[in-house]
């Protein structure tokens, strides 16, 4: 599954040898666009990441679920200048016992900038997941562009899905969605690749597969945030 | 005789007696036969709401449809009860009206997903990648279709044209005994209609079979079928050779009744 996914498209950073502070926050800060998404990794059960944007620059940052017992990963992000641009992507494909959660905070403090945060991912066996996102406007932060999506498939009744998008938005003119879903992969999508001999397990699959295949997309996508 | 008579049964490939079938209690399919043996082309060609998709369907064995009665063989298996995945793997393609599009997925993954789903359910090894992928490569030669036709999705982002052409690399990959194809020649220019024609006319053998579910007699004139068949408000009321389809062509489904 990770296979899909070409590192050479990606800045690779590792965010297990940053130092943390006392209160295992790592700290990241940056300056400059990347040419490339951002592929955060780490292996810790407990992340905590604060990632200030200090210039008005565009950014995308990606990570990705799987395999893991027990993960959860909080990061907040500081949009501190107008105009920044910030794209945040990941994707879990959890099965047996993973518990997976995601807390993240995505802070727009000033005017004119966009956000754009797409979640995926495919639950299977007794697999848990929590995602919270929420968008924090501030007064200051007019003409604010924010979206954020979770999109997740369930492949076994025994998983575990609480999804939480939430706004907290103080100024007027700005411009903030959300959406999750929960649900199955397209029966009719299903019943072409079973109508070629495909079985069951094959099917999910590339259907898992596929999904991704929409999220690596979408990082292609310019800021795709209307 | 009596040889020549087994000889017969034995190359049934596909027979269907007395189905009758409703989707939401209203009847659609009525009483329909058709037997189909190794080698033949079959054209069922009718008006549209006729029942032609639905036969597709449950012949592929899409939900939904009550089977209020009748029976399916195919090679001598029981059609009705197999599992949708089970009837292609024992040799049974169906070629969609309207192909589904899967987007994230190219059609070499879903050729070599299906190309290992027929080696396992034969129980054999199947061909390694290198393998599929040069028999896909000459299939695609043999088609005529653009070399990189196979890094193309499933069906998305693709012409209503390119999808049946897709469809047609999917049989061709495939090698099906029989391929039901449901309205291949819609949606297509004359030219069209003539590269699937003549592809079809390539993919033909002494044991494969193929159905031809047509509204127009428009493909026929490229492939000649040895039945003809004409479904009307669920029924096949007519069934003869070629000469059929110059009288639709001629004077429409009306004067059947
Ligand atoms: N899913 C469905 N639910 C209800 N009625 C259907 C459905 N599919 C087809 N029908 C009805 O069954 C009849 C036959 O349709 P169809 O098999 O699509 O005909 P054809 O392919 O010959 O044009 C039509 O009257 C159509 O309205
Ligand atoms: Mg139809």
């Amino acid at each position: 599954m990770i296979n899909l996914i070409n590192p050479k498209d990606f800045d690779v950073l590792i965010i297990d040898n940053f130092p943390a502070n006392s209160q295992d926050w790592i700290e990241l800060n940056f300056d400059n666009s990347p040419l490339k998404p951002v592929w955060l990794q780490s292996s810790k059960k407990e992340i905590k990441v604060k990632i200030n944007l200090n210039q008005s620059i565009e950014i995308k940052f990606f990570w990705f679920q799987t395999m893991l017992n027990r993960q959860t990963v909080q990061v907040i992000f500081n949009l501190h200048n107008p105009g920044t641009k910030l794209g945040i992507y990941n994707f879990y494909h959890l099965d047996k016992q993973d518990t997976v959660q995601n807390l993240l905070q995505i802070n727009h403090f000033q005017a004119n900038c966009k956000s754009f945060t797409l979640f995926k991912g495919v639950l299977e066996g007794q697999a848990n997941a929590r995602f919270v996102g929420k968008i924090f406007v501030d007064p200051n932060a007019h003409q604010t562009n924010a979206k954020l999506s979770n999109h997740t498939v369930m492949l076994s009744d025994d998983a575990k899905m609480d999804s939480k998008p939430e706004l907290e938005i103080y100024c007027d003119d700005v411009k903030c969605t959300h959406e999750a879903t929960i649900g199955t992969f397209d029966s009719k999508q299903n019943f072409y690749l079973q109508s070629r001999g495909l079985d069951q397990k094959t099917r999910n699959q590339i259907l898992t597969e596929a999904f991704l295949e929409e999220v690596l997309d979408m990082i292609k996508k310019d800021f795709a945030v209307d | 005789m009596i040889l020549k008579r087994t000889l017969i049964r034995l190359l049934i490939m596909l027979s269907i007696k007395n189905l009758s079938v409703s989707i939401d209690g209203k009847l659609i399919l009525k009483n329909l036969n058709l037997e189909i043996r190794s080698g033949e082309v079959h054209a069922v060609m009718g008006p549209n709401g006729a029942g032609k998709s639905t036969l597709v369907a449950v012949l592929a064995g899409q939900e939904d449809y009550q089977i209020d009665t009748g029976e399916v063989f195919f090679n001598g298996q029981n059609l009705l009860e197999m599992e949708v995945e089970e009837r292609a793997v024992a040799g049974l393609f169906i070629g969609f009206q309207n192909p589904i599009e899967i987007p994230g997925v190219s059609l070499i993954n879903f050729l070599k997903a299906a190309i290992e789903a027929k080696s396992k359910a034969m129980d054999q090894e199947p061909p390694s990648t290198s393998e599929i992928l040069s028999k896909i490569k000459q299939k695609t030669d043999f088609l005529s279709l653009p070399k990189d036709f196979y890094k193309r999705t499933v069906n998305a982002n693709l012409s209503g044209g390119q999808k049946k052409l897709s469809e047609l690399l999917q049989l061709a990959v495939l090698e099906p005994k029989l391929a039901i194809l449901d309205e291949i020649d819609s949606g297509l220019d004359i030219d069209a209609v003539k590269l699937v024609a003549n592809n079809l006319n390539k993919l033909r053998t002494t044991n494969n079979s193929f159905v031809l579910i047509t509204h127009y007699q428009r493909i026929l004139n490229f492939i000649k079928p040895d039945f003809v068949h004409i479904l009307k408000h669920g029924q096949i009321i007519k069934s003869g050779g070629e000469a059929l389809v110059e009288e639709i062509e001629a004077n429409g489904y009306d004067q059947f009744n």
